[in-house]
C-alpha cells in the first residue's frame, strides 16, 4: 500500500521530482560524458604506451655512444634504454616543405613506432620510410608511394613502407601553425644505416624506468660523465602532454559541473522532502498510531529519494556514455592521434552514483526524522503554524513605507531561508555557467582580435621552402616590403647550468623590429623591443622565476652551449612561447638569420609562383583557419550555455513552485478577498526576480576565476587571457530574468485554478 | 427592504457520470439587507455549498445568484475578484490570515484590493485588539485570529459578511464574544451577516435560519425576537 502511496505523491509533486531527477541525470551525464572521454583516452594511452613501450626520459645531447647508452641502461630502475637521432627536417616540397621530424634508429626498444597500416618499422631496412599516419592521409601518400624528405642537407627518397604513430606525436602542430594542420607536420622514421657514416651521430638516448626520471638525474650525469645536454621527463614533451593537459582540464570539469548540479539536486530534494512530510504530518502520525514502525515509515520516505535520484542517476549514466561521452570522443581524437580511443567507463560512475543517491537519501532522512521524532498523539493534530517574528527587514528606516507585495515576500523570504538560498545559489551557478560559456565565447574573440589585430599587424604571411636563401628571402623583403621571421626550437632557464627540472622548452622567435610582427607586454599592449634585450613570455619567465632586468638563458636544440639575454620585458602570445629577440641582436651574437617567413601588409600576389616559396597565406586564411581549429571551444561553449539554461530554468521553476506550494494557502485566502490573479502571481514573480538578481550579481564576479583556469588549463603551450565582456553579463543577466519572469507567469494558470473551496475547509 | 441575496432554484453538481453528486438540490431563498441569518445543518446539507456560491467562489449548475442585485452565478473571474472585493467580507472557520504579516497589516492588506476601505486601526480597535496590532497571528490565541479576521472583513466595508462556522475552532466563551460582534455588526451597523453553522444554538440569534438537509430546504424561519448572544446556551 505504502508503494501506491508512494507513487501518489511522486504524482502529486512531479514538478520537483522531476527537479531532483533532470539535475541527478545531469551530474551523472556530464560526469560518465567527461569521464568517458578522459577513461577511454587514459585506457587507449595506456594501452599504446605498453605496446609502443613509451620513453619515460629523453637525454638530449651529442654524439652519444652505445657504451653511454649500456652505462645508463645499468643505472638502477632504468629498464630499456634506446639510441635514436632526430633532427627537425622537411618534407618534400610537394607537401609544402612540411616540418618533418625525422628519427634514426638502429634498433626499436623504446617508443617504438605503432603500424596503423602497412608493415612494422625495420631499423635494418634501409630502402624504407614510415610515416606519420595523419600526415600520410592529409597528403593522401599511400604505402609504396616514393617519399622525399629533406634533413642533415640532403634528400632521402624511400619508399613508404609502413603509417606509424608513436605517443610523442599524440599532439602535433608545426611551429608555424595556430592549431593542428596535418599539412604541416609530420614525422618519419628510418634506418640509421640510411645516412652517410659521418652523419650518424646520436643525439638522444631515451629510456624507460616506470618512475620520474629526473630523480635519476645524478646518476645519468655520472653515467655520460657530464656529456649530455638535457635530461626531459614526459612532461616536457608537447605532443605527450599536451593530451594530458586536456585529460586532465575534462577530469574537473567532470568534477566540478556534476558537483554543481548535485548541489542544487540536495537542495532541491531537501525542500521538497521537508514540504512533503509537513504536509503528511497527521498522516505519519496516524501511521504511527496504527502500530507501524518509525523505520518502515522512515524507509517509505527515503524510497522517494532514493528511487528518484537513482533513476536519474541511471539515465545520466546511460546518455553519458552513449550520447555526450561519444560526441566526446569522436571529437577529441579528431585533434589528438591516439589509437584505440573508445568511450570509457569504470567504477567511479556507480561509486558517484551512489554518493549522489545517499546525499538524497540524507537530505530526505534529515527532513523526516524531525517529525517521526514527534509523539504519535501530538503528530496526529495539524502542527502549529509556523512562529512568525519581526524579520531582520522591518529594521529597514523605511519598512513601513514599502507595499504589500514588497514586505510580504521579504517575510516570506525570512521564512523560508532554504528555498531562497536554492534560489539564490542555483541562479547564482547558472550565470556562473551563462558567463562561462559565453566568456569563452567572447575570450576567442578577444584572442582573435588580439592576435590577428595587434600581433599581426600584417595582411600576408609567405612561408619560405627549407631551400630558401637568405638573399631570396632579403630580396623578396623588399619586393613586398615585409619583415623577416625566423623561429627555432630552444631551451631556456634562469641559471647558466640548470639542471633538467630547470629547463623550459620552447622557441625562439626573431624579429626585424619592423612593427609588422608585433610583440604584447602583459598588459596585452604592443611594445617595442629595445635593442640588447630579448621578451620572454609570462608563462614560462613565471616557471622560471624571471622578470624584467633579468637574464634569460638560452640554446637552439641543435647546440650545447648556452647563451645569455637580458629580459626587456615580459611579453604574452596565445600560442607561441619562449623568446622574442631583435634580429640585429641574434647576428650580433654570432648566429646565422635565416628567414622562414616573410609578413607584409600587402597582398603578396605573385609571391606563391616564387621556387623558394611553399605558401601564402592572407589574413583571412589564417583567420579560418584558426576559426576551424576552435570548434572543440565552441562545442564546449554551446554545452555549458546549454547546461546553464537547464540549470536556471530548472531551479528558477523549482524555487517557484515550491513557493507556490508552501503558500497556496495563502494565495487561496487572498483570493477570496478579492486580490486578482495578476496580483497574486506579481507576489512570485517580484520574489522570484530579487532572488535572481541576487544570484546574477553574486555570480557575476565569480564567472572570470574559473574561466581563465578553463583557459590555463590548456597548459603552459597556451595563453589565453580570458575576457569577458559587458554584453555577456548583460545577456546570461537578461536570460535569468527573463526565465525568472516566464516561470512566474507559468503560475498565472495555477493561480487561477486555486480552489478557494478548499481553503474554507481548513487547516489540512 | 430590498433584497440583500437571492436565490432561484440553484443546483449545485459535483463530478460527473456515476459518481455524481448533487450538493444543492434545487435551493430558492431570499436574505434582506441587514439580515442577521443562520444557515443550519449537519455536516453534508450543502449549506457550505451555498455560502461559496453567495461568495463568488463557487458557481452553480443550475440557477441563478443574485448579491445586491448582481447576477454574480453570470460573472467572470475577474469580475468575481472585483466582487469579492467590494461586496463580501470573509470571516473563516480557521481565520486564515496570513502568517508572515502582522494583525494590523493583515487588516491593512485590503487597501491592495480596495480603494475606500476602512482604517485598519480603527477595525482592530474596533475588535478591541489595538495593543496587539504588531503580533503575528502565530503570537495570538484563536479567537484574537478570528477578531483580527473580522476586523480583516470589516476593513473592507463590506455590504455582506460571510462566515463559515467562524466559531468552530474556538471555546464557547471566545466564540460567544466573536459571535456577539458579529451580531452588532448586523443590528447597529446594519451589515448583512450571513453565518453557516450545524450549532443549532446560534440560530437563536439570527434574525432568519434557513435550514438545510441533504442539499435541499427543510425550512426557512424568520424570528422576529432574536436572543441576544448572552442569553443563549452553549
Amino acid at each position: 500500500m505504502l508503494r501506491r502511496k508512494m507513487l501518489r505523491d511522486i504524482r502529486s509533486n512531479l514538478a520537483q521530482f522531476l527537479s531532483v531527477f533532470i539535475l541527478a541525470a545531469v551530474a551523472m551525464w556530464c560526469y560518465t560524458g567527461f569521464q568517458a572521454n578522459v577513461i577511454g583516452g587514459t585506457r587507449a594511452r595506456e594501452e599504446f604506451n605498453k605496446t609502443t613501450n613509451f620513453s619515460d626520459g629523453w637525454i638530449y645531447g651529442a654524439a652519444f655512444t652505445g657504451e653511454q647508452a649500456s652505462a645508463v641502461a645499468r643505472i638502477g630502475g632504468i629498464s630499456d634504454v634506446q639510441l635514436r637521432t632526430e633532427i627537425l627536417g622537411k618534407a618534400d616540397e610537394k607537401y609544402n616543405t612540411a616540418e618533418l621530424y625525422c628519427y634514426f634508429q638502429d634498433s626499436q626498444t623504446v617508443t617504438k613506432p605503432y603500424t596503423m597500416e602497412g608493415a612494422g618499422y625495420d631499423p635494418a631496412d634501409t630502402e624504407g620510410v614510415w610515416l606519420f599516419y595523419r600526415f600520410a592521409d592529409a597528403w593522401g601518400i599511400k604505402v609504396g608511394d616514393s617519399f622525399t624528405s629533406h634533413a642533415f642537407g640532403q634528400d632521402i627518397t624511400k619508399t613508404v613502407k609502413g603509417l606509424v604513430t608513436t605517443p610523442e606525436y599524440e599532439f602535433a602542430c608545426a611551429s608555424t601553425d595556430a592549431d593542428t594542420d596535418f599539412h604541416n607536420i609530420g614525422f618519419a622514421y628510418m634506418s640509421v644505416n640510411v645516412l652517410p657514416e659521418g652523419s650518424r651521430d646520436y643525439n638522444e638516448i631515451v629510456f624507460t624506468c616506470g618512475d620520474d626520471p629526473l630523480k635519476l638525474e645524478d646518476e645519468i650525469s655520472s653515467a655520460l660523465g657530464g656529456r649530455y645536454a638535457f635530461l626531459a621527463d614526459r612532461k616536457s614533451i608537447d605532443g605527450y602532454n599536451r593530451l594530458t593537459d586536456e585529460l586532465d582540464q575534462h577530469d574537473s570539469f567532470s568534477y566540478v559541473f556534476s558537483a554543481v548540479f548535485v548541489a542544487i539536486a540536495l537542495l532541491v530534494i531537501t525542500t521538497t522532502m521537508k514540504r512533503m512530510v509537513a504536509r503528511q504530518r497527521t498522516q505519519i502520525g496516524t501511521l504511527n498510531a496504527l502500530g507501524m514502525k518509525n523505520r518502515k515509515i522512515m524507509t517509505h520516505y527515503l524510497s522517494f529519494s532514493v528511487i528518484i535520484s537513482a533513476l536519474g542517476c541511471l539515465a545520466g549514466v546511460v546518455l553519458g556514455i552513449f550520447t555526450f561521452g561519444r560526441m566526446m570522443v569522436n571529437l577529441f581524437s579528431d585533434f589528438y592521434s591516439l589509437p584505440g580511443w573508445e568511450p570509457g567507463f569504470d567504477y567511479k560512475s556507480i561509486l558517484l552514483s551512489l554518493i549522489i543517491i545517499l546525499i538524497c537519501a540524507a537530505a530526505a532522512f534529515l527532513s523526516c526524522r524531525m517529525i517521526l521524532k514527534i509523539h504519535p498523539s501530538e503528530a496526529l493534530r495539524p502542527a502549529a503554524a509556523k512562529t512568525a517574528k519581526p524579520c531582520i527587514f522591518e529594521k529597514l528606516p523605511f519598512w513601513n513605507r514599502l507595499g504589500f507585495t514588497v514586505r510580504y515576500d521579504l517575510r516570506d523570504i525570512a521564512r523560508s531561508k532554504l528555498r531562497a538560498i536554492m534560489g539564490i545559489f542555483g541562479t547564482m551557478m547558472g550565470m556562473v555557467i551563462m558567463t562561462l560559456g559565453i566568456g569563452a565565447y567572447d575570450t576567442l574573440g578577444y584572442v582573435k582580435d588580439w592576435y590577428f589585430g595587434d600581433i599581426q599587424n600584417y595582411e600576408s604571411q609567405v612561408l619560405f621552402k627549407d631551400s630558401c636563401t637568405p638573399e631570396e628571402a632579403f630580396g623578396i623583403a623588399d619586393t613586398y616590403t615585409g619583415e623577416l621571421i625566423s623561429a627555432d626550437l630552444i631551451s631556456i632557464a634562469a641559471e647558466g647550468h640548470p639542471t633538467s627540472d630547470d629547463i623550459v622548452s620552447c622557441k625562439l622567435t626573431v624579429t626585424e623590429g619592423k612593427g609588422l610582427f608585433q610583440i604584447s607586454d602583459e598588459e596585452l599592449n604592443v611594445t617595442q623591443l629595445e635593442p640588447g634585450t630579448v621578451a620572454v613570455t609570462m608563462k614560462q619567465a613565471k616557471r622560471l622565476g624571471l622578470k624584467k632586468g633579468d637574464t634569460v638563458y638560452w640554446k637552439r636544440s641543435s647546440d650545447s652551449e648556452w647563451n645569455q639575454s637580458r629580459i626587456g620585458f615580459i611579453s604574452r602570445h596565445p600560442s607561441v612561447m619562449g623568446i622574442t629577440m631583435l634580429r640585429t641582436d641574434y647576428e650580433a651574437m654570432g648566429f646565422e638569420f635565416k628567414p622562414q617567413m616573410l609578413v607584409s601588409k600587402q597582398g603578396c600576389e605573385g609571391a606563391e609562383k616564387l621556387d623558394f616559396v611553399s605558401a601564402v597565406h592572407s589574413k583571412s586564411d589564417l583567420r579560418a583557419a584558426f576559426d576551424k581549429s576552435m570548434e572543440v571551444m565552441d562545442l564546449l561553449v554551446y554545452f555549458m550555455v546549454f547546461f546553464a539554461c537547464l540549470l536556471i530554468i530548472v531551479v528558477l521553476y523549482n524555487s517557484g513552485n515550491l513557493s507556490f506550494n508552501e503558500r497556496e494557502k495563502e494565495f487561496a485566502t487572498l483570493k477570496v478577498l478579492g486580490f486578482k490573479t495578476s496580483a497574486i502571481r506579481r507576489l512570485i514573480s517580484v520574489q522570484n526576480l530579487w532572488l535572481s538578481v541576487i544570484g546574477v550579481l553574486l555570480g557575476i564576479p565569480l564567472g572570470q576565476a574559473p574561466l581563465q583556469a578553463m583557459m590555463d588549463s590548456n597548459g603552459d603551450q597556451v595563453d589565453w587571457p580570458c575576457y569577458i565582456s559587458p554584453v555577456t553579463y548583460v545577456i546570461a543577466a537578461a536570460f535569468v530574468m527573463g526565465v525568472s519572469v516566464i516561470v512566474g507567469f507559468m503560475f498565472q494558470k495555477r493561480i487561477k485554478k486555486i480552489d478557494m473551496v478548499e481553503v474554507l475547509k481548513g487547516m489540512e | 427592504m430590498n433584497n440583500a441575496v437571492e436565490f432561484k432554484d440553484v443546483v449545485r453538481i459535483f463530478g460527473k457520470g456515476d459518481g455524481q453528486q448533487i450538493a444543492v438540490d434545487h435551493v430558492s431563498f431570499t436574505i434582506e439587507e441587514g439580515e442577521f441569518v443562520v444557515i443550519l445543518g449537519r455536516s453534508g446539507a450543502g449549506k457550505s455549498t451555498v455560502l461559496n456560491m453567495l461568495g463568488g467562489m463557487d458557481k452553480p449548475t443550475e440557477g441563478q445568484v443574485f448579491v445586491g442585485g448582481q447576477e454574480v452565478s453570470a460573472m467572470n473571474d475577474s469580475r468575481l475578484s472585483q466582487f469579492r472585493a467590494d461586496t463580501i467580507g470573509f470571516i473563516f472557520q480557521f481565520y486564515n490570515l496570513i502568517p508572515g504579516l502582522t494583525a494590523y497589516e493583515n487588516v491593512a492588506l485590503v487597501k491592495d484590493i480596495k480603494k475606500d476601505c476602512l482604517d485598519a486601526g480603527e477595525m482592530l480597535e474596533r475588535v478591541g485588539l489595538s495593543d496587539q496590532k504588531n503580533k503575528f497571528p502565530s503570537q495570538m490565541s484563536g479567537g484574537q485570529q478570528q477578531r483580527v479576521s473580522i476586523a480583516r472583513a470589516l476593513a473592507k466595508n463590506p455590504k455582506i459578511i460571510l462566515g463559515d462556522e467562524p466559531t468552530g475552532a474556538l471555546d464557547s466563551e471566545t466564540g460567544l464574544v466573536v459571535l456577539e460582534m458579529l451580531q452588532k455588526l448586523s443590528a447597529e451597523e446594519g451589515n448583512t451577516v450571513i453565518l453557516v453553522t450545524h450549532n443549532a444554538d446560534i440560530a437563536k440569534c439570527a434574525n432568519k435560519v434557513i435550514h438545510m438537509r441533504n442539499g435541499r430546504i427543510k425550512s426557512i424561519k424568520t424570528n422576529d425576537t432574536p436572543l441576544s448572544v448572552h442569553e443563549i446556551e452553549w
